[in-house]
């Protein structure tokens, strides 16, 4: 299984796992043609699309990739946020805590804390990923996983460049105040990380990095020391081994 | 607020409704329409212009912006449903057509210098169409008290004292400038005959600064520069002047102008006011003092507002384990279904249905 990223920003978030026979795409905030693109145009093997909340970066595509046959899972407040009928016959509703397949896929959604409607997070576990977790988008987790293989977490800012640009008045005070009760910095993700028991992770994606308030170099080593896995930063067009086990 | 025993009066029952939902969620309290109106300005705000966050005498002063706009628009409507139907405005008077995202940046601008349109002369909106839009765009003039409001919370030498006069025919003025010989610039005036002052021919205003009299400022204007800030379309029952008369034509039953009748009016009021308003309009705004206070009062918030996130992460982050309890094999590819959580039909066709929504509100990345 690998992943691929096609986007991990504030202009469009869309990750692919993908193996010869099945694939999960896990949000949809890029255009279509890309996430096409990012298919291989194969649209046979795909299962399905999470979607964790309705901001545009993360379910742009949401119309064009139900139109596409594609079934969508998403929880109601996200499909309410969305504009879109969560009784169309491609729209799937889940619930924060209830597992569900996407073929050999099974997910655990999970609440997470965004300004958002009814934001998630996903545990994801298939036979040759392992347990996955993916959280975007929150500025903290409640919970802690078990198990884990792989983990994709957001890693948005850090405190002392947010507060450093605003004392420089490079970013105004409604945004550093929207940032800090609305996405993950470093430290909590250290936290985050620390909690959960990291023996058995062979990857760690630092995804949807501050365009102006992080840094991807300085992310990745103190990431790094603090947990001694293998670090990558996400950025589109990048591929990575997602296995349960380590080669 | 929750009743929990004795009688609850008819409005404040309305208001405050418990629906017992979940173990979560105990009750709801229903939003007033100010409040909704709040909501609304700041959503329009933070889709417009960027998120903000309002101080809670900001939130009080939106809710009488909608107070009054509301009975603005209902009034201007009943006017317009009693004109004829071939003259009458077509575009109705109602919320739905008044221009949101503008009114929403300018409530917030002038609710932040603390304009409050409940009170008398601090701040009139009026409703005006936009041709363009076909909405209303509500245009907010600032009275009188409203601008001395403004000039004293946030000029940048504010006097001491301003002087507002009207002059009158009878009464003795003069005005005293600054000159080589004369440090200060002053007046003397003179009211000769308190009851009988004649006709206004003009005013001043000065402004006083006790502890360095040289900055000490005075403005005349003439009857004919009172008369050139008469807005155009002056009511002549405030202003005075000639007002078309109208009678009952018997013939077609509907009124006719049938010439013009002179209204005395309240030409001194307006004048007064004009003058007063030209007094304190005249006072040089420090911006950076609204930015100042505003960033003060956020300042505070945002710090109040750092712990609590703080103290919710520190209580809350990283407590419940979750996880798979079993892992299953994989399944052979050719019999895998494709989405089972709720199994859908399977459609032919692939048309979405979209839920009619406000636009601009879905699908919108966030500001980062």
């Amino acid at each position: 299984m690998v992943l691929r990223i096609l986007g991990s920003n504030s202009a469009g978030n869309c990750y692919i796992l993908e193996n010869d026979t099945e694939s999960l795409l896990i949000e949809c905030g890029v255009r279509i043609d890309a996430i096409l693109k990012g298919l291989r145009y194969n649209l046979k093997k795909l299962r399905g699309c999470l979607i964790s909340h309705e901001h545009g970066d993360h379910c742009k595509a949401v119309k064009d990739v139900m139109a596409k046959g594609i079934s969508v899972f998403a929880t109601t407040g996200t499909y309410k946020g969305m504009g879109i009928d969560s009784s169309h016959h491609r729209a799937s509703v889940i619930q924060p805590g209830t597992q569900f397949h996407v073929g050999n896929f099974r997910v655990i959604p999970f609440d997470v804390k965004h300004d958002a409607q009814q934001p998630v997070g996903f545990l994801i576990n298939h036979p040759e990923t392992g347990t996955v977790l993916f959280v975007t988008d929150t500025y903290y987790v409640k919970e802690t996983f078990r198990g884990l293989n792989n983990i994709i977490v957001e890693c948005n800012y850090s405190q002392e460049i947010l507060d450093a640009k605003l004392e420089a008045g490079a970013t105004p005070e409604f945004l550093r105040n929207r940032i800090f009760k609305s996405h993950m910095n470093l430290a909590t993700c250290k936290d985050l990380l620390l909690a959960n028991d990291l023996s058995k992770v062979n990857n760690i994606v630092l995804i949807h990095l501050s365009d102006s308030n992080s840094n991807a170099k300085q992310f990745q080593q103190e990431i790094t020391a603090t947990t001694g896995k293998k670090v990558y930063v996400a950025e589109a067009g990048l591929t990575i081994d997602f296995n349960k086990q380590p080669f | 607020m929750t009743q929990v025993n004795g009688t609850v009066p008819a409005d404040k029952a309305q208001q405050n409704t418990i629906q017992p939902k979940d173990n979560t969620q105990l009750e709801k309290k229903q939003l007033s329409h100010g409040e909704r109106f709040t909501q609304a300005v700041e959503r329009e705000f933070s889709g417009g212009v960027g998120k903000i966050e309002l101080t809670s005498f900001q939130r009080k002063l939106c809710q009488n912006y909608f107070i009054k706009i509301d009975a603005i628009m209902k009034d201007a409507e009943s006017k317009r449903l009693m004109k004829a139907e071939q003259y009458r405005e077509p575009l109705a008077f109602t919320w739905e057509n008044i221009n949101l995202a503008k009114l929403a940046v300018d409530v917030i601008a002038f609710s932040g210098v603390g304009l409050d349109p409940t009170q008398p002369n601090h701040i009139n909106p009026i409703p005006y169409k936009n041709n363009a839009t076909s909405k209303y765009d509500i245009t907010f003039i600032p009275g009188y008290k409203g601008t001395e409001i403004k000039a004293k919370k946030y000029g940048l030498e504010v006097p001491d004292d301003v002087i507002v006069e009207l002059v009158y025919s009878s009464d003795k003025f003069k005005q005293i400038k600054k000159d080589i010989n004369n440090k200060i610039e002053t007046y003397e005036f003179e009211v000769l005959d308190n009851f009988n002052r004649g006709e206004i021919v003009g005013g001043f205003y000065y402004h006083k600064y006790f502890d360095k009299p040289e900055k000490n400022k005075i403005r005349v204007f003439s009857r004919k520069d009172i008369e050139k800030r008469k807005p155009d379309y002056a009511s002549a029952e405030f202003w005075g002047g000639m007002k078309d008369k109208w009678e009952k034509d018997p013939s077609t039953g509907r009124n006719k102008k049938v010439g013009q009748v002179e209204v005395e009016g309240w030409f001194d009021e307006m004048a007064y006011k004009t003058i007063y308003k030209a007094a304190y309009a005249a006072i040089t705004i420090d911006s950076e003092k609204i930015d100042e206070n505003y960033m003060a009062v956020i300042q505070k918030e945002m710090e109040s507002r750092d712990d609590k996130v703080m103290k919710e992460i520190n209580d809350f982050a990283n407590k419940n384990e979750i996880g798979f309890d079993d892992e299953i094999p994989a399944q052979t590819p050719e019999v895998i279904p494709n989405a089972t959580v709720e199994e859908k039909a399977e459609g032919k066709t692939e048309e979405l249905k979209v839920e009619e929504t406000k636009t601009g509100e879905q699908l919108k990345a966030p500001f980062l």
